[in-house]
């Protein structure tokens, strides 16, 4: 209709869309690989004291779980235990995505510095 | 006057799902304030961007654009603190630092959807007339305005459903190979859309009209704006934060689906 419609498409529309190719088959492929990659582990979970602050309320412990594995961990419970057992706390962490991280806090009413030990007891 | 009225009933109508999603509150304050005010800033150009779109009247320059974007904006803040005043969201027990998380997060959206009614709620001859107007102009409408078309659609989507937990779960519940299905039939709907816009009674040179030549230019580049504007939603709302790039990567397929569809609606509505 229009003179403006009779001109060639832009090289710039070409560029967006050479790049919107090239994003999409990024993402497939790394997909691809995923998937062809092998049997998937199941969640590995460690977890570790980052640092103890004191506040008058008692003492936070923040401590980090890390999943080394390649499927996801629901409700991970996290447990601590300072001296073997003579104080017990615990967090739940909703998800924890495979080879990530998510940081959580115990709550203590005596000093755990040196004394804590934890670890996951469960998911789903 | 009648426009912010009009204003107010687009925020309402296209934001209350937001309104009433618990996570949509919680992240209001959980989120990082940074990331907030990174959002409430990218919102006002693309608003201005889309009131220029849409608008509450036909716009001819930039001063006008931008005051219908803040009209918006005003019309959603108003309409976020009522309705979560309302639902005792916010109340006497409220902090100022969670009241403006929840209130300023809800107004981005609602200001989208202010600006969106425009091209909706049109009632008078008159605004019929504008709404053929518009629907010309669209016609002609330029490549950019076409990609910032679906940027607002990919982000209106994408923010109705990424708070909510079940892109995390659907995320972990997916294989690759389901992954892989999702992005080829996100693929398949945003051309489809596509397709029959560009297909129904427009005269362009044969060259123009080639299946490759749209099918890269709108649909392959329309779905990677939608998984980028996926990708930049996870990461204000957190959800990227020491996270693998393969998880990551899962989450942004999942909203890439919403964020697709609503790229490739957006440029049959506005």
């Amino acid at each position: 209709m229009s003179a403006r419609k009779s001109q060639p498409i832009p090289t710039a529309e070409w560029v967006v869309a050479a790049l919107g190719l090239s994003l999409t088959l990024a993402l497939l492929g790394f997909l691809l690989r995923s998937a062809l990659n092998g049997p998937r582990r199941p969640p590995d979970i460690s977890v570790a004291v980052d640092s103890v602050v004191h506040q008058s309320s008692g003492w936070l412990a923040f401590v980090t779980a890390a999943n080394a594995g390649d499927a996801t961990a629901a409700d991970v419970t996290l447990e601590g235990a300072i001296d073997g057992g003579s104080q017990r706390s615990s967090v739940v962490l909703d998800y924890l995505p495979p080879l990530s991280s998510r940081s959580a806090v115990l709550l203590f009413s005596s000093d755990p510095t040196g004394r804590l030990s934890v670890r996951a007891t469960g998911f789903r | 006057m009648r426009g912010l009225a009009r204003a107010c009933a687009g925020a309402l109508i296209f934001s209350l799902p937001l309104f009433m999603t618990m996570e949509m509150w919680v992240l209001g304050h959980a989120m990082s304030p940074f990331r907030l005010a990174l959002l409430v800033a990218l919102a006002l150009p693309m608003l201005v961007g889309l009131s220029h779109l849409v608008g509450f009247e036909p716009t001819v320059e930039l001063v006008q654009d931008g005051v219908d974007a803040l009209v918006a904006l005003a019309a959603a803040f108003l309409i976020s603190i009522m309705v979560l005043l309302l639902l005792h969201v916010l109340g006497a027990g409220t902090s100022l630092r969670e009241a403006t998380g929840s209130v300023g997060l809800l107004a981005v959206a609602g200001a989208v959807g202010a600006l969106l009614a425009q091209s909706q709620l049109h009632a008078s001859p008159e605004q019929e007339r504008r709404e053929q107007q518009k629907r010309d102009r669209r016609i002609k409408a330029s490549y950019p305005s076409q990609l910032l078309s679906m940027l607002v659609g990919a982000l209106f989507l994408s923010i109705n459903v990424a708070p909510t937990d079940e892109v995390v779960l659907l995320a972990a519940r997916m294989s690759p190979w389901h992954s892989i299905g999702l992005v080829l039939v996100s693929l398949a709907i945003m051309h489809g859309f596509v397709y029959s816009l560009e297909f129904k009674g427009h005269h362009r040179r044969p060259e123009e009209m080639t299946l490759t030549s749209i099918a890269l230019r709108f649909s392959v580049a329309g779905y990677a704006l939608a998984l980028l504007t996926s990708l930049l939603v996870l990461w204000l709302f957190g959800r990227t934060d020491d996270t693998s790039l393969a998880f990551v990567l899962s989450e942004v397929v999942v909203l890439g689906f919403p964020a697709a569809v609503g790229a490739a609606a957006a440029r049959l509505i506005l």
